[in-house]
């Protein structure tokens, strides 16, 4: 590696957020806060019920309720729509039929919060109950009682890939383990509930949108396309967003609900979730059954992998095509099996529509993988370190579905977590009650799924560099807090040579940035920081050459840091930074500069291709260290051993905000955290209260660490840490538990009963079918 | 989401709050913190006419301890008030378990233990704690004041013995023996912010001689809906000296009176098999502070 | 009805109209455009909405307005004087503790009202003392160090803060 390569100024630096004083002091906006001249207020009448077909909608009383505006239904707007136009379903609001509890069937917008929530209450509907789809397994049957008319047995998607010959590999197998799993639906918990502002300008006949979402662009797209308007009579633009882990990607109803509003009305129109309704929406992580088949050699190389899935999709399609594939993508590697089947279905029930949640497709495959994993390596006599050490991917690996793991410090990850813990000497050899766990995964780093299906780039930044403001950057990658625009702003920095204070980014608006595929799928530093360095070097080249005329030096032999540019060879040679800004606007003009990145074309032939494969890969390694009380069940974490290769670490303070952040959230859906609803779609815990997310007094002692890597591939050698870490959280979780009490729990949350009966002989497996996601309302256990 | 509209009343003392609370009848709630009541008031059902705050009325938020008598709590008295309270740590070391429990910090300071008694909610913390005490309420109206035993009080899921008219005014713990001990135990799954599964308040006054029960009372929390007194259990300690056999037929004793609920968070069975092990543990805590 | 009432608010004087269903987060919030209070789910659950009142972490959500008349409220609007960062808030800044913001408010006003009762609490105590707010990105790590950090007497009482690197 050369060393001066990474000699860099700002980029490795822990800057405090850009934006941070202003999120200390209050002073950051969102969407919530935000307070235009004559805005109103809308609330959303939501369904009671889950399935069910709308007989009458009569807003007559709602409509005379004095303060009220406005009142729509779904009539207003039927046009369905989901991501990227990929199998529509969603509406506004409901047309004809409801099919999840909490739907949105009627908005009405008024002069306040308080009559608006009033008026709501003044609507009346009439629902012919229909029975309720509540498990993946009784969706897939289902014949007769279609959530979806248009898509026989409630299925969404199906999908198949296959690599070599896994029946062969399977026979030739020395050891075989097989398991099936359940990973469980759960919410993205962000602490922001969705919020719209729309403000339709009547005269202009323009929308501006204001709306805590992850990808301006593609939400341009959608309301343009939903409620018909002109792509470019549409503006988004994004404040400070609280949290968004990829739930807040889609297009919610309170966008769509706010635009027809204000487009009614002529003035803005303000749609702010309550915490119930947040969970109503959800677009969190998809339940998840799982059968895994591993076939091994006695020598511990992986021969072969056959996974089927069963993905519980919710009552509407979103991402969910694309988590399908992926989950297929994000299972093999990151070993190095070449012999591969995978056969997905994703149905619909009645309950909130997951959509993307951090580590999208990640969780799932990892649970099951680490999991089985530990299991053939007790099969194998082979300690589940060496087995992983044995088959982890390096740099230059080329999968059977010909995605190229350009860079890897995957076995590094691996060596540092059982060092630090020192796993060998602990694993199989604690006290009963306590155990210790490995698990280990990766993510995909600047892919992503093509906005518009065609070799537009997904990123593009634009950048003026002028006395009047500093060096300004147009790039459309959102910052949901975790940290794009301080490390963007880093980057144009370090290429600037210029203080971090003179780059103003400018993001999250579709009119000044240029199209972006956002923030999602972990593509913002390794995508936009390419198009971002990119721009900055455009730029630079052009001061460059007005600095060499000055100087009489040649371009090549110039650089710029501290404010200057100076020879290389002789730093007492130089101009002002900002002189030759000066310099080059009098003579030539406004300095500008663009660059942009797309990812390499995915290769091969095969279904999905276009799903899974990305220019660079982060990964992680992760050792669990649980107790378990025995006479109780109860489960802590007590220490958490994480090691992550993102390579060049921009901000290390935020990559290990990610790391930590990444795997507490992780811990959440391993301990406590589940959507819970009854045998009639109702959903039990749509609140803090209920649907409980880790507090202070749940974190475990951390241990972490970035080792030492570089991508040479990416802009600054940085890669994804954002959604790589939450992914093995609970197969970690899984593998320690079995280490400290000799059962496997192979669902998750694994709560204190759980883990109770498995040390008394239940195991969760024999649980009937009314368990999963109905939560233990129904708990009935074969011998009860 | 937003609160009913209602009126708003700020009466300056006792006699105006219970000549308010004569007038109004059911119309009127009092709010006290409003952690509970605010919140229920927030979802659909509770819409009173008149909110009485209390917060003005003096005389129903003071804490008094006296060592011959007892500790004397208002029913306005802020949680974290009494955690302060010397003497609750030292003397009611079960019942400062409880409150701590209660909520997490901002809830302390907002809250009071009049307003967890009268929510009533099955799963509040002090009720077992102070039911351990032989704690007594006092009610006030402008009857005059009654006083009756905190379980008499509390009838059943969010119903207590309040009549129209009628307020908690304070709660009365009896000075604990000397030679006493007490704990709180209770089951929950998050580390913080939860309300418990299940929860076990245990007193215990022994014979430093022997070491034998002189006094025993054990309280079932979350497991019906009102704390349980496992009067059998009791029974069965008093005047022995536990011993491994005893103390099973106890727990078994304590789980066969209790009522837990099957739901989402946990099975019936298994919150019975929890109990246990609370009761064990509280006993063992509560027991060697008593002996020591 | 709507009645007038006085509010002490970092320690200005607000005269306002309030019904006496608003809540103490919403006047605030709408009424008097104090936005830097948030409001994560309103029914108690997640302390974003916490403010000091007599110095005291107390939810926002759940207090009406009008039984605040002759209490001390302080926002997180109140801590900063003119660019000077109060030590929890420079704290929380540098130690990285902040990713979205959302409950960064909530979280330093709690933090402010744990140091009042308790100037030294442990680490056990500091995250007892958070234990009511609910954070979704920092996995709470940065929070408490920085909390840590204050108690430690690294961040001495308003001191000047520079944004970005320098």
């Amino acid at each position: 590696m050369d060393d001066m390569v990474r000699d860099f100024s700002i980029v490795g630096q822990s800057i405090p957020r850009v934006e941070g004083f202003d999120k200390v002091t209050g002073r950051a906006e969102f969407t919530d806060d935000i307070d235009l001249h004559g805005m109103v207020y809308a609330k959303v009448y939501c369904s009671p019920v889950a399935h069910g077909k709308i007989k009458k909608v009569d807003i007559s009383k709602a409509e005379k309720y004095p303060g009220v505006l406005a009142v729509i239904t779904g009539d207003e707007c039927p046009k369905k729509y989901s991501v990227n136009d990929l199998l529509p379903t969603e509406t506004a609001l409901a047309v004809d039929k409801v099919r999840y509890f909490g739907e949105g069937i009627s908005a009405v917008a008024a002069i306040s919060e308080q009559i608006a929530s009033e008026a709501v209450e003044l609507i009346e509907v009439e629902i012919e109950e229909l029975p309720a789809v509540v498990t993946a397994q009784e969706s897939a049957e289902q014949t007769d009682n279609l959530i979806h008319q248009e898509y026989p047995n409630n299925t969404n998607h199906t999908a198949e890939q296959i690599f070599g010959d896994v029946d062969d590999a399977l026979v030739r197998a020395d050891v075989v383990v097989e398991e099936t799993f359940y990973t469980s639906m759960v919410n993205g918990g962000f602490l922001e509930p969705q919020s719209a502002v729309a403000d339709y300008d009547p005269g202009k006949k323009k929308m501006t949108v204001y709306n805590c979402n992850q990808l301006a662009h593609m939400l341009q797209h959608t309301v343009a396309k939903t409620i018909d308007m002109p792509l470019d009579d549409i503006r988004v633009i994004i404040p400070n967003v609280g949290g968004g882990f990829g739930g807040k990607t889609e297009a919610t109803p309170s966008v769509l609900i706010t635009c027809l509003l204000s487009r009614k009305l002529g003035r803005p129109v303000k749609l702010t979730y309550g915490r119930d309704e947040s969970i109503f929406q959800n677009k969190g992580r998809h339940g998840c059954h799982l059968t895994l088949k591993l076939g091994f050699n006695n020598d511990g190389t992986i021969e072969a992998l056959d996974l089927n899935v069963l993905l519980d999709g919710g009552a509407h399609s979103g991402w969910g095509f694309v988590v399908l594939w992926f989950i297929a993508a994000l299972t093999h590697l990151p070993y190095t099996v070449q012999n591969i089947r995978y056969n997905g279905r994703r149905v619909y029930t009645n309950k909130p529509s997951p959509g993307a949640q951090r580590s999208f497709g990640g969780v799932q495959a990892r649970t099951a993988v680490e999991s089985c994993f530990d299991m053939a390596a007790e099969k194998l006599g082979i300690n589940p370190y060496e087995l992983r050490m044995i088959n982890a991917v390096e740099t230059g690996y080329k999968a059977p579905s010909v995605v190229e793991v350009r860079h890897a410090e995957f076995k590094k990850c691996l060596q540092s977590v059982a060092e630090r813990s020192d796993f060998v000497n602990k694993h199989g050899k604690l006290p009963r009650g306590k155990g210790i766990g490995l698990a280990a995964g990766h993510y995909s780093s600047g892919g992503a799924f093509l906005l518009y299906n065609s070799t537009r780039a997904h990123s593009t930044a634009n950048i003026r560099v002028d006395t009047e403001a500093g060096a300004t950057v147009f790039c459309g990658v959102t910052d949901i807090g975790q940290g794009s625009t301080t490390v963007m702003t880093q980057v144009a920095a370090e290429v600037l040579g210029i203080p971090v204070r003179k780059v103003n980014f400018i993001c999250q608006d579709t009119l000044l940035a240029p199209m972006d595929n956002g923030t999602m799928d972990s593509r913002a530093t390794y995508g936009a920081g390419h198009a971002v360095k990119r721009a900055a070097i455009d730029a630079k080249q052009k001061l460059l050459e007005v600095a060499g005329a000055h100087l009489g030096i040649r371009v090549e032999q110039l650089e710029c840091k501290d404010e200057r540019i100076y020879s290389i060879y002789d730093d007492n040679r130089f101009i002002g930074f900002w002189d030759s800004v000066t310099m080059y606007q009098d003579v030539i003009g406004t300095c500008f500069g663009t660059g942009d990145y797309t990812p390499p074309q995915p290769r091969g032939d095969y279904p999905g291709k276009i799903i899974g494969p990305s220019p660079a890969f982060g990964f992680t390694a992760q050792i669990a260290e649980v107790d378990v009380d025995l006479q109780t069940g109860l489960l802590k974490v007590e220490k958490y051993y994480e090691a992550t290769d993102c390579g060049q670490a921009i901000n290390p303070a935020s990559v290990e905000g990610q790391v930590e952040g990444g795997v507490v959230m992780g811990l959440g859906q391993a301990l406590i955290e589940e959507i819970v609803v009854d045998r009639k779609g109702r959903v039990l815990n749509p609140n803090f209260h209920d649907y409980k997310i880790p507090t202070t007094m749940d974190m475990p002692e951390f241990d972490s660490e970035i080792v030492d890597a570089y991508d040479p591939t990416s802009a600054y050698g940085g890669k994804e840490v954002g959604e790589a870490p939450t992914g093995p959280v609970c197969a970690a979780v899984m593998n320690a538990v079995y280490d400290a009490i000799g059962v496997r729990i192979t669902d998750v949350p694994i709560t204190p009963e759980k883990v109770f009966r498995a040390m008394n002989g239940q195991h969760s497996r024999d649980l009937e079918l009314e368990t999963t996601t109905i939560g233990f309302a129904n708990a009935k256990y074969k011998g009860d | 989401m937003y609160l009913p509209r209602f009126q708003y009343l700020a009466p300056a003392g006792e006699a105006e709050l219970a000549s308010m609370l004569a007038e109004h009848g059911d119309k009127a709630r009092i709010l006290a913190g409003g952690t509970d009541l605010l919140v229920q008031m927030k979802a659909p059902g509770l819409w009173p006419d008149y909110l009485i705050d209390i917060r003005n009325v003096a005389e129903l938020s003071s804490i008094e301890f006296d060592d011959q008598d007892g500790l004397t709590v208002g029913a306005s008295a802020k949680l974290e008030n009494i955690l302060n309270t010397p003497a609750v740590a030292e003397r009611y070391h079960g019942l400062y378990q409880a409150i701590e429990t209660i909520g997490a910090r901002q809830i302390l300071t907002m809250g009071s233990m009049g307003g967890n008694i009268c929510n009533a909610s099955p799963a509040a913390d002090s009720p077992p704690a102070l039911m351990s005490f032989n704690a007594q309420v006092t009610i006030g109206s402008t009857q005059g004041d009654k006083e009756m035993a905190l379980e008499d009080f509390i009838r059943g899921n969010r119903k207590t013995a309040l009549g129209v008219g009628e307020y908690l005014k304070s709660i009365f713990l009896p000075a604990p023996a000397a030679k006493s001990g007490s704990a709180y135990h209770y089951f929950r799954v998050r580390g913080g912010m939860e309300i418990a599964m299940v929860a076990a308040a245990v007193y215990v006054e022994a014979d430093l001689a022997d070491k034998s029960l002189k006094d025993i009372k054990i309280v079932l929390g979350v497991v019906g809906p009102t704390p349980i007194r496992a009067l059998e259990a009791e029974d069965m300690l008093t005047g022995q000296t536990p011993d491994e056999d005893l103390l099973a037929k106890a727990l078994g004793s304590c789980a066969a009176v209790s009522k837990p609920i099957d739901d989402f968070r946990a099975s019936a069975e298994y919150r019975r098999e929890i109990l246990k092990v609370l009761v064990q543990r509280a006993f063992g805590e509560a027991y060697t502070i008593a002996t020591s | 009805m709507k009645q007038e009432v006085l509010l002490n608010i970092n320690g200005s004087p607000y005269e306002i109209m309030v019904a006496p269903n608003d809540t103490l987060a919403d006047v605030v919030r709408r009424k008097l455009g104090m936005t830097g209070t948030k409001l994560g789910c309103e029914q108690g659950d997640c302390g974003t909405c916490t403010v000091l009142i007599d110095d005291k972490s107390q939810l926002s959500c759940l207090t009406l307005a009008i039984a605040c008349e002759g209490k001390d409220i302080r926002t997180i609007e109140g801590l900063e004087s003119n660019g000077s960062l109060d030590p929890v808030q420079q704290a929380i800044l540098e130690k990285n503790g902040v990713q979205c913001g959302f409950c960064t408010p909530g979280v330093i006003m709690s933090a402010k009202g744990l140091l009042n009762d308790n100037p030294t609490p442990t680490r056990e105590e500091i995250k007892v003392g958070l234990s009511g707010n609910l954070c979704r990105c920092t996995g709470y790590e940065k929070i408490i160090e920085a909390v840590e950090a204050v108690v430690d007497g690294e961040y001495s009482a308003q001191a000047k803060t520079q944004i970005g690197a320098e």
